[in-house]
């Protein structure tokens, strides 16, 4: 009981603090908390039934909820999957009827998807999505806004992704689905290697929505593009010329092994 | 809302048990791995370490993880991670990895553990560990074997003596190749008979090395020793694989010197030891039992040491006896009978008397072969000549030869070599009267008869006298030496090379090398056999001279010949033949690799060793010459017969084999693994082959076919039988094809019914006399006359008992089964149906007319000379017809009553075949009971006499050997061969 106690007065540290903005001291707490966790009987994957079973799964759901909303602040995404995967358990394995689910659920699901979709990891977020049932992903706001910036992703409609951080559901989705914009861009430019040999810098900007021109430079230097003359240009075309010729020797080897075959068979 | 919920759940508890949440994924375990915190981590680990079962799939992926906290120095909870890899890698059926990490885990990885996964890792353990070890045995090198792994099947073996599951812990402890854990055991206590017959077991068949067989040996037989009545008869079989003759004549010494039960037991050791056809090793104990007594002698009687000492230096046990005799008179009778045992008299002339009294040939069998074949075909002519040979192989009965002289005449050049040596069959086991009996066509000065009959004759007397033959040998040496024809000499040298055989005699070893010298290809190839036989099983350098004579000879009869007598040398030596082997099989010449794949089958023999059977595997499938295919398959035999049950699916599949030497392979292998079993699968096989389009293949599985029958139940003869009789009178049957059915009819009928094959002795181990006929009788593809090496194997299927004058007293045992069952055939009834085949002959007129006036006047006679006599012989008819009537209706009565029956009463001495042994059992509160233990039901017995004072009754069978010049019946007159008969 004791541990219990103490264990809810950690948490209302932790949150303190992380309302405070204060991170690094957030973490520490949080390790301890989970520590304390560790004791507990009743936690996955033991699920013993001791007499305060419900009141210890609600709490450690309840500090790993905060562990994911910390992570959040301090824009770790590593950290953000850790404390997420831990949470995901007490989401999916308690039986509703045994403890009700947690309010923050929904949206911190939803969280989850982002990070998916920020991270590219688009057959995960549909693994995830499939554990959500159809009626929820219609009636929650969360759910809905995360689909829809999946969908708009999958269009190619990405003037729609760049506008969305501007209505997220949650103050917690702005830092991801700011990030968003950079998987965006990203995919915009690898459209751009294949699409055009050269682009002069101010298109380029324009095509790829950089606010500055020092953006676009930057970002050019690290895909190993060339600026010349006040244009880009890209390195694709030496690639494509590598994979002709290799497709002609394929198809000569290929030929003459199909001939030495029906000549075998005869 | 909490606490109703936290109600709500124990309601639940009570009523279904259900679990209020079950763990679906793991992943949320492993995200706390790549916590900073270790206490995490370690915590993170333990849970892993409980749902990995269930949930190994999703911790698999993050094995790497978990790999990389094992190899974490600074991380405390080391082992746990090594333990949870393991699991998971046992889990992903990679063993090796999962018992790395098992031994990284060290203490946590519990042995004691029931669940499949601490199992499979322990066996793989142990496996692993038994495989170093033997590695470390075999090449001797010292093997770095991990302590870990050590440690862990130190542990297994400490439980299982905990538990007492001895028997496992004498598995690890041999597998191991450790002595000390199987001494441990033993150390352990309640290391009763049944444990230590199962380890001796262990011991003969399942350890590889030969080196550490013979070690495990050697402590089983200190073992038995210390048994509170130690089982001399094992510890003596024991000592004979180990060639140790000294230990065991110390053992026979020392029961002779104790009460009259312990000597019949000395006598019972010594019929075993002979039963294992190990003639050299029998010899030395002989020598050993006599210097010891000499040594006992000298000590008494200090004044008489001359002649003594002159005797010690002389090898040769016969000779020494006749002195000592002379020297001390007061000697011990028993020692002088066990000499005889060991020396083979006393057991030949048992196995003779058994074979001559109890024949039960059917005569009309062969009567029925010789009007069905066509006598200018001599292939089928010597065939039934073989046959007859078989037939009537140590019964001395030769009345089918004396009767057809005319017949057998037909038989020239080699035809009568081998006709003459067929008489050495027939008169196998006459020690004393063989060069009397041979006397007619042996070799002598002045007269010169055929070639032919001499050195047949000359190869008979070492048929007669098979390895023992020191009687014979001067003779037939001088004889080898005196011969100028190669006929005479090929005859001297299988003679020879049988009467020494296993002697590696120097002196014949120099007059055989000379006979080969002479390079002429018949002489060189017997001679080439003969120096294998000389010295078989000894694994002598000779091979080098062999080897290198037959690369230098043109003759590819001599090259065989070599081949085959390289591969006898090496007979039974295992490993130390591997040098030899891959010599002969990496030869470029066919021939010698064909010696190679007989290398290989007699080096290994009864070893079931898979380095064998694979390397014969190969060559049967890969080699380019028919031969050496041939061989190789057939060889498998001889490394199978140890194990017969193993032998048919081996080679099911060669024998479906487009290849008819293959094919025919398979039959002879199964033919000599499975002899006198009788097996099922074997015979569906040989039905397959013996219907084959090949013909020689046919030839083959008959042949095969009656070795596996042999002694069998008639119920299961009488098809093969009736197969056998259609072959044989078949007008349009391929000649190779009759020739195996003739063989066979001889073969399944062989010394009177009465004998068997038997490649092991009753203590399993394999018997060289046997092995090596078989290995030069399947030679007879080549050369004829070595079919003759058939009747060396051949041994009687009989239960003797003896008592303590090693005579055998009148004693019953009863069969608890079915007379019927084991009966011997029933005799053939000399059919019409074959005369038939004969064309009348055509009558002229003129002749019919002459007749019938002769026979006018014949009846004028008959009429004058009296009408009483007629009346006479009319009585005489009917008097005659009663009694058949009454004889008819008692032996119908007799017949009835035998079929009712369900158990008989046997006297000694029987015929027992193998599958009656454990029918067999001796009657309770009998006079005589078996010395060495009742399980005992076939061969020499030993018998205790309960009454002794009592006046006993002996079986005298008026045998041959006893009073030879009256009772013997006179050989066959010499017959003369006419070559313009045909």
């Amino acid at each position: 009981m004791a541990l219990l106690q103490k264990t809810r007065r950690l948490l209302e540290k932790l949150k303190s603090e992380a309302s405070k903005g204060k991170v690094a001291s957030c973490e520490e707490t949080l390790v301890e908390i989970k520590l304390h966790l560790t004791s507990f009987a009743a936690l996955p994957p033991r699920y013993e039934k001791t007499p305060t079973a419900a009141e210890e799964l609600g709490l450690a759901r309840e500090c790993l909820e905060q562990a994911v909303v910390v992570s959040v602040q301090a824009n770790d995404e590593q950290a953000f999957e850790r404390n997420y995967l831990q949470l995901n358990t007490y989401y999916t394995d308690i039986k509703d009827d045994f403890m009700p689910a947690s309010q923050q659920m929904l949206l911190l699901k939803g969280l989850n998807l982002l990070r998916l979709l920020v991270q590219n990891r688009l057959a995960e977020f549909h693994t995830e999505l499939e554990t959500i049932e159809p009626h929820v992903q219609n009636s929650s706001e969360h759910i809905k806004y995360v689909i829809q910036l999946e969908q708009s992703h999958m269009e190619g409609a990405y003037n729609k992704i760049l506008g969305s951080s501007k209505s997220c559901p949650s103050p917690l989705y702005v830092s991801f689905a700011e990030k968003l914009n950079e998987t965006v861009r990203d995919e915009i430019c690898a459209c751009s290697e294949e699409a055009y040999e050269s682009l002069s810098l101010a298109e380029a900007r324009q095509v790829m929505r950089f606010d500055t021109e020092e953006g676009l430079l930057a970002y050019a230097k690290e895909a190993g593009w060339v600026v010349k003359d006040g244009r880009v240009f890209f390195a694709a075309a030496e690639a494509s010329t590598d994979k002709v010729e290799l497709n002609s020797m394929d198809l000569i080897k290929n030929t003459l092994h199909y001939a030495k075959e029906i000549e075998r068979i005869v | 809302m909490a606490s109703a919920a936290v109600a709500k759940g124990t309601g639940m508890k009570k009523g279904q048990g259900e679990a209020h949440a079950t763990l679906t994924s793991a992943q949320g375990l492993i995200a706390l791995l790549d916590e900073d915190d270790d206490r995490l981590r370690a915590h993170a680990l333990k849970q892993l370490d409980r749902v990995v079962p269930d949930l190994w799939f999703e911790v698999s992926s993050s094995i790497a993880t978990i790999e990389a906290l094992y190899e974490d120095e600074s991380f405390t909870e080391r082992s746990l991670a090594a333990l949870l890899a393991s699991k998971v890698f046992y889990h992903l059926g990679e063993l090796q990895e999962s018992l790395t990490y098992a031994l990284c885990a060290g203490k946590l990885f519990d042995v004691t553990e029931r669940s499949d996964y601490v199992q499979t890792i322990v066996g793989k353990c142990i496996d692993e560990y038994v495989k170093r070890r033997e590695k470390a045995e075999v090449s001797g090198e010292e093997v770095q074997i991990d302590s870990r792994l050590e440690a862990i099947v130190q542990r297994m073996f400490s439980r299982c003596l905990e538990d007492g599951q001895l028997e496992q812990a004498i598995g690890i402890a041999l597998d191991s190749c450790q002595l000390d854990l199987l001494r441990a055991v033993a150390e352990h206590g309640q290391f009763d008979k049944d444990l230590l017959t199962y380890a001796l077991n262990v011991c003969k068949n399942l350890i590889v090395s030969r080196k550490f067989r013979e070690k495990a040996l050697r402590l089983m037989v200190d073992l038995y020793k210390q048994l509170p009545q130690p089982d001399w008869v094992v510890i003596s079989q024991c000592l004979m694989f180990l060639d140790e003759p000294a230990a065991v004549a110390e053992i026979l010494r020392d029961l002779l010197s104790k009460d009259a039960d312990s000597v019949l037991l000395a006598y019972q050791i010594a019929f075993d030891l002979f039963e294992n056809e190990q003639p050299q090793f029998l010899s030395r104990v002989s020598d050993f039992v006599e210097g010891a007594s000499k040594a006992v002698a000298v000590k008494e009687e200090e004044g008489a040491a001359q002649p003594m000492d002159a005797d010690s230096q002389d090898a040769t046990p016969s000779g020494a006896g006749d002195v000592k005799q002379e020297a001390s008179g007061a000697e011990d009778p028993s020692l002088d009978k066990l000499q005889s045992i060991l020396q083979g008299d006393v057991p030949v002339k048992l196995h003779l008397e058994f074979l001559h009294s109890k024949t039960k040939t059917d005569y009309t069998i062969l009567k029925n072969l010789k009007a069905s074949v066509e006598t200018r075909n001599s292939v089928c002519h010597s065939a039934i000549i073989f046959a007859n040979a078989l037939m009537y192989m140590g019964t001395t009965v030769d009345t089918f030869l004396r009767e057809h002289l005319d017949w057998l005449a037909r038989a020239t050049n080699w035809a009568k070599f081998s006709a003459t040596a067929g008489l050495g069959v027939i008169h196998r086991g006459q020690l004393t009267q063989g060069q009397f009996l041979m006397a007619p066509y042996l070799p002598s000065e002045g007269s010169s008869g055929s070639p032919f009959s001499e050195g047949g004759a000359l190869y008979a007397l070492g048929l007669m006298h098979c390895d023992k033959g020191k009687v014979i040998r001067d003779f037939l040496l001088q004889s080898l030496r005196n011969a100028t024809s190669e006929v005479v000499q090929h005859g001297a040298c299988l003679g020879i090379g049988l009467a020494a055989l296993g002697t590696d005699d120097e002196e014949v070893f120099e007059d055989l090398k000379n006979a080969l010298y002479t390079d002429s290809a018949v002489a060189g190839e017997a001679a080439g056999i003969a120096i294998g036989l000389l010295s078989v099983g000894t694994g002598s350098d000779k091979t080098e001279q062999m080897l290198a004579y037959a690369h230098d000879t043109q003759h590819e009869k001599i090259t065989r010949g070599l081949a085959l007598g390289c591969a006898l040398i090496s007979y039974g030596r295992e490993e130390s033949a591997d040098a030899l082997i891959l010599q002969l099989c990496q030869d470029q010449n066919p021939i010698l690799r064909y010696g190679g794949m007989f290398s290989i089958g007699l080096a290994y023999s009864g070893t079931m060793s898979n380095f064998a059977i694979q390397k014969l595997l190969h060559f049967a499938v890969s080699d380019v010459s028919d031969d050496v295919r041939r061989a190789a398959v057939m060889c498998l035999g001889f490394v199978m017969y140890s194990q017969p049950d193993q032998c048919p699916h081996t080679v099911a599949l060669l024998s479906e084999s487009f290849n008819p030497h293959v094919r025919y392979g398979v039959a002879m292998a199964l033919g000599i693994a499975c002899a006198g079993t009788g097996m099922k699968e074997a015979l569906a096989i040989l039905t397959v082959l013996s219907k084959d389009a090949v013909d020689f293949v046919r030839q083959g599985a008959l042949i095969a076919t009656s070795m596996v029958l042999l002694q069998q139940p008639e119920s299961k003869v009488q098809p093969f039988r009736k197969r056998l009789d259609k072959i044989v009178s078949d007008k349009h049957e391929d000649v190779m094809c009759k020739m195996g059915a003739i063989i066979s009819v001889g073969l399944i009928d062989a010394g009177g019914r009465n004998v068997n094959i038997r490649l092991r002795s009753r203590n399993g181990f394999p018997r060289l006399l046997s092995v090596v006929g078989l290995a030069v009788f399947t030679q007879y593809w080549y050369w004829y006359p070595l079919s003759y090496f058939l009747s060396l194997p051949l041994s009687p299927a009989a239960l003797i008992g003896l008592n303590d004058k090693l005579e055998m007293p009148k004693f019953d045992v009863v069969s608890k089964c079915k007379p019927s069952v084991f009966a011997y055939a029933q005799p053939v009834e000399s059919s019409g149906s074959i005369l038939v085949g004969r064309a009348p002959t055509a009558v002229l007129s003129t002749t019919a007319k002459a007749k019938a006036r002769q026979a006018k006047k014949e009846d004028a006679k008959k009429s004058s000379s009296g009408e009483a006599e007629k009346m006479e012989t009319e009585d005489e008819e009917r008097e005659k017809q009663q009694k058949e009537e009454e004889k008819k209706a008692e032996e119908e009565k007799k017949a009835k009553a035998a079929a009712d029956a369900t158990e008989e009463l046997k006297e000694n001495p029987t015929r027992v075949v193998p599958s009656q042994e454990r029918h067999m059992q001796y009657l309770e509160g009998s006079r005589f009971t078996p010395i060495a233990g009742g399980s005992r039901s076939a061969g020499i017995v030993l018998l205790k006499d309960n009454e002794p004072g009592k006046e006993c009754e002996i079986v005298s069978i008026p045998v041959t050997t006893e009073a030879p010049a009256n009772t013997e019946p006179p050989p066959p007159e010499p017959f003369e061969f006419n070559s313009n008969l045909d």
